[in-house]
């Protein structure tokens, strides 16, 4: 029989092995080159983060309430439904990658004194709130509007992680290097390190993310309060997985006449469950993280199947009452935001989406703000919507083509989408204009031919499609000292253009581009268009 | 210990980490004057400028080679040009500057021929090369430039550096043109004694034709202000050309674009002529490239330019071609 220690060690082990997996898929969702399917060289990854998402039954819910229908890949989210059913919450204290995060930022000051700790780790109303987020977000998303991924563990850490943190720290590995001299080979090698192993060569940085990086320090600081603070109190997934618990076979075990109540298992108790004697254990709300069990001197703790039950309280803490209530909050949520945050006007033009998304209305009950499509793009075009799509649309994918264009070649974002926002496209598809992602503008009061007469020509050179969107004119342009500029004034054709941005990306004007994308054109929607 | 005096393990303890302080800070600022240094003063103080100055004698030779396979088309004519060991002397670093401007499959010709590219590469390495870096700052994704031409698959068995430049790979020197002034270069430029040029003859929008001279973009870095070159574009192309010298132009004319330039897109824009040029004189080869287009060099406005600050000759008949058939 396995001694108690070593089923602690066992649970360390397996969160370790399953942080690094995740940060592994995460850094591998990222181009990696190019491979043969056919004659075509294409691109495709083998290994995204998506995997973990795909195991995610909180976002196979929501995505099934708000759509109707649940995406494919989601059928792996089942395994974690049963393991739930069946033995509780083992996902949350061994396979949770922000789980064993929050476990790692909640350990303790030897120094503080037990009563204290004890008193930290006490359970209370503050457990509640997860479940009120979680029939918050259910309830929006009765009514189309998908949330859940502000707080769903893995979508935050994917998105937060991807977007904010690692970009961090690859500019502080950066600088650190930048400390050697430029063309010394200590710093060559240690760039070429981080080159191929950790984000690229492209220093990538993506719009108004700081926000999401600032909440998730907040958010791992919290846990300094409270014993997994994210997971006892704002984990919307840990609130699912805890009702689904409710018939676990797998069960504390307490041997209440032989405890001497010190309360070593209370003060190490991550998930606030009640473990000491004489009280009802908190099924709901155990991570069976084997602490208390490791921790006992008395030897009365122990997990089993199908040990009494008697001592055991299944229930959530949070009324029937209180959840219908939230529910209702998150439905009513649904039209208030959208009536008083949405883009100032009907069809926001800066509102790019990536190739092959959904149109709008779809595409806000399917995307769950994971971030993944942002991360992988190799020009860094796609980034978290800050005030583009209302408050409905904070984080979802927008392309920003002043920072990167999306590549003619490339199909990455919707390899990695796990829900089906960005529906699966064939670089084909993208030449045939079937996923047309807005139209180019001329803005003629700053292009160089246009307002000064000056030759520049940039945008037509990099426009990929054949025959060319943007063409010319050779036109005379009448210059302030009475002279005439003979010059190519661009043009735009939009019934060829896909609105890829390549022109938008590399005109030369420093700050603002004289070629903008607009929204109007994108293939996913039938209203934002503007020829018959 | 005593009382009121620092004892002396309180002492050394405190010591050590005084000791460590200092040298960190001092390592720091260290760091940081150096940094300093090597960006200032318009890259006088580049630590290694290999480059040897080159200047093409009187009557260079002229190849033009014809053939239906680019590996031997390109042996041919540097074989008839004498062979890459007059070039390179054993021990040198060479530089070989394709043109990897576009995420293009090979055969839309938007890049230069991966397989040219290979034979060149392989034959510096066989004229007793130390090192040979093949690099080119893309105007798309870099990375997805060099994969989908075929270039980096063409090298991956020869011991060749691919380097698919950075920001940190330039530095910040003063190229002295008309209109290229202080300008980010490729640091390996600076690096190599040798640099030989391996240009794709296409169609361009707003410079007429892109050939050798016009590849030297390729050597700049500075992201999207690069594009504001197109105001001045043929005196653009002149200062490059004057500044690059290299020490060998072969023109890639298996397959060129002679529409929808620079980058095509279509298979429709390319036409296949089996042709490449060797020499040392760069104008003549962009005069030669020229005629390839039905064009003549005077209607290729950085042509003239160039003539005119000697950095070549347009009559490229006068040096005497000599013509191979593969």
């Amino acid at each position: 029989m396995l001694s108690r220690d070593r089923v602690r060690f066992g649970r360390r082990l397996c969160q370790i092995l399953f942080f690094s997996l995740f940060i592994w898929l995460l850094l591998a969702t990222f181009y990696q080159g190019l491979v043969e399917e056919g004659t075509v060289l294409g691109d495709f990854i083998p290994y995204p983060v998506s995997i973990f998402l795909n195991f995610d039954p909180l976002a196979a819910l929501a995505t099934l309430l708000a759509t109707g229908s649940l995406f494919e890949d989601f059928i792996w989210s089942l395994a974690v439904i049963l393991i739930t059913i069946f033995m509780g919450r083992i996902f949350c204290g061994w396979f949770c990658p922000l789980g064993a995060l929050s476990q790692f930022m909640s350990w303790t000051n030897p120094k503080e004194p037990l009563s204290r700790r004890i008193s930290r780790c006490q359970p209370g109303g503050h457990q509640k709130i997860k479940y009120a987020l979680l029939a918050f977000f259910l309830g929006g998303a009765l009514f189309g509007m998908l949330q859940v991924g502000l707080l769903d563990p893995i979508c935050l850490l994917v998105r937060s992680l991807g977007l904010s943190i690692l970009p961090a720290l690859d500019a502080i590995f950066r600088g650190a290097l930048g400390l050697a001299p430029a063309d010394s080979d200590a710093a060559g090698a240690g760039h070429r390190v981080l080159d191929d192993y950790f984000l690229g060569p492209r220093a990538l940085r993506f719009h108004a993310a700081w926000i999401v990086g600032v909440l998730f320090l907040v958010i791992l600081f919290l846990n300094r309060l409270k014993p997994r603070f994210f997971c006892r109190v704002l984990c919307p997934l840990g609130a699912l997985l805890g009702l689904l618990s409710r018939f676990s076979l797998f069960t504390l075990r307490k041997d209440a006449a032989g405890c001497n109540d010190c309360g070593l298992c209370t003060a190490s108790c991550q998930g606030g469950a009640s473990p000491e004697g004489g009280t009802d254990w908190k099924s709901a709300e155990c991570v069976a993280c084997f602490n208390c069990t490791a921790r006992c001197p008395q030897d009365v703790l122990g997990f089993g199947f199908f040990s009494q039950v008697s001592a055991r309280d299944p229930r959530t803490a949070f009324s029937r009452r209180g959840f219908l209530a939230s529910a209702l909050a998150g439905a009513i949520f649904v039209p208030l935001s959208r009536r008083t945050s949405g883009p100032p006007v009907d069809i926001e033009p800066l509102l790019i989406r990536p190739p092959g998304s959904c149109d709008e209305e779809d595409f806000l009950s399917r995307c769950i703000k994971c971030g993944q499509c942002m991360k992988v793009c190799p020009n860094n075009a796609v980034h978290p919507a800050s005030y583009q799509g209302g408050l409905e649309g904070i984080w979802t994918p927008v392309i920003i083509p002043r920072i990167g264009y999306c590549e003619p070649s490339c199909t990455l974002c919707s390899q990695v989408c796990p829900t089906g926002a960005i529906r699966a496209f064939t670089v084909a598809d993208k030449e045939a204009h079937r996923v047309n992602i807005g139209t180019a503008v001329i803005d003629v009061s700053l292009c160089l031919p246009w307002a000064r007469g000056t030759p520049c020509m940039v945008c037509e050179e990099f426009c990929p499609v054949s025959p060319k969107a943007i063409w010319f004119e050779k036109a005379s342009m009448p210059r302030p000292d009475g002279a005439v500029a003979e010059v190519q004034l661009p043009r735009v054709e939009p019934s060829r253009c896909t609105g890829c941005g390549g022109c938008e990306t590399a005109c030369p004007l420093p700050d603002r581009a004289a070629i903008r994308i607009t929204s109007c054109g994108e293939s996913r929607s039938s209203r934002n268009q503007v020829t018959l | 210990m005593s009382k009121n005096g620092m004892g002396r393990r309180t002492f050394f303890k405190r010591a050590a980490v005084a000791t460590g302080l200092g040298a960190a800070f001092g390592g720091v600022y260290l760091g940081l004057k150096r940094k300093g240094l090597s960006l200032d003063h318009e890259g006088q103080n580049l630590t290694s400028n290999r480059r040897r100055t080159f200047t093409p004698p009187e009557k260079p030779l002229f190849v033009i080679a014809r053939g239906k396979d680019p590996a031997k088309l390109v042996e041919a004519a540097l074989t008839a040009h004498g062979g890459l060991s007059k070039t390179i002397s054993r021990g040198d670093r060479v530089l070989i500057k394709p043109n990897v401007g576009w995420d293009r499959p090979a055969r839309m010709a938007a890049n230069t021929n991966p397989q040219i590219v290979r034979t060149v590469a392989k034959l510096c390495l066989d004229a007793g090369a130390q090192k040979v870096i093949v690099s080119d700052n893309s105007c798309n994704n870099s990375a997805r430039c060099f994969d989908r031409s075929g270039i980096r698959r063409q090298l991956e068995d020869l011991p060749v550096e691919v380097l698919v430049p950075a920001e940190r790979d330039f530095v910040e020197v003063d190229v002295g043109g008309e209109a290229v002034r202080k300008w980010p270069v490729l640091r390996a430029y600076f690096e190599c004694e040798r640099l030989i040029n391996l240009p794709v003859a296409k169609h361009h929008s707003s410079a007429v034709l892109t050939l050798g001279m016009k590849n030297w973009y390729g050597i700049l870095g500075g992201g999207r202000l690069r594009g504001q070159l197109h105001q001045k574009m043929a005196a653009g192309i002149a200062d490059l050309a004057q500044f690059a010298r290299p020490d060998l132009t072969l023109l890639d004319a298996f397959r060129v674009i002679f529409r929808n330039g620079p980058q095509g897109g279509s298979l429709e824009d390319t036409k296949t002529l089996n042709t490449v040029a060797v020499s040392a004189d760069p104008v003549a080869i962009d005069s030669f490239g020229a005629t390839l287009f039905g064009l003549e060099a005077h209607e290729v406005p950085f042509i003239p330019v160039a003539v005119e600050r000697g950095l070549g000759r347009a009559d490229f008949k006068s040096l005497d071609p000599i013509e191979v058939e593969v």
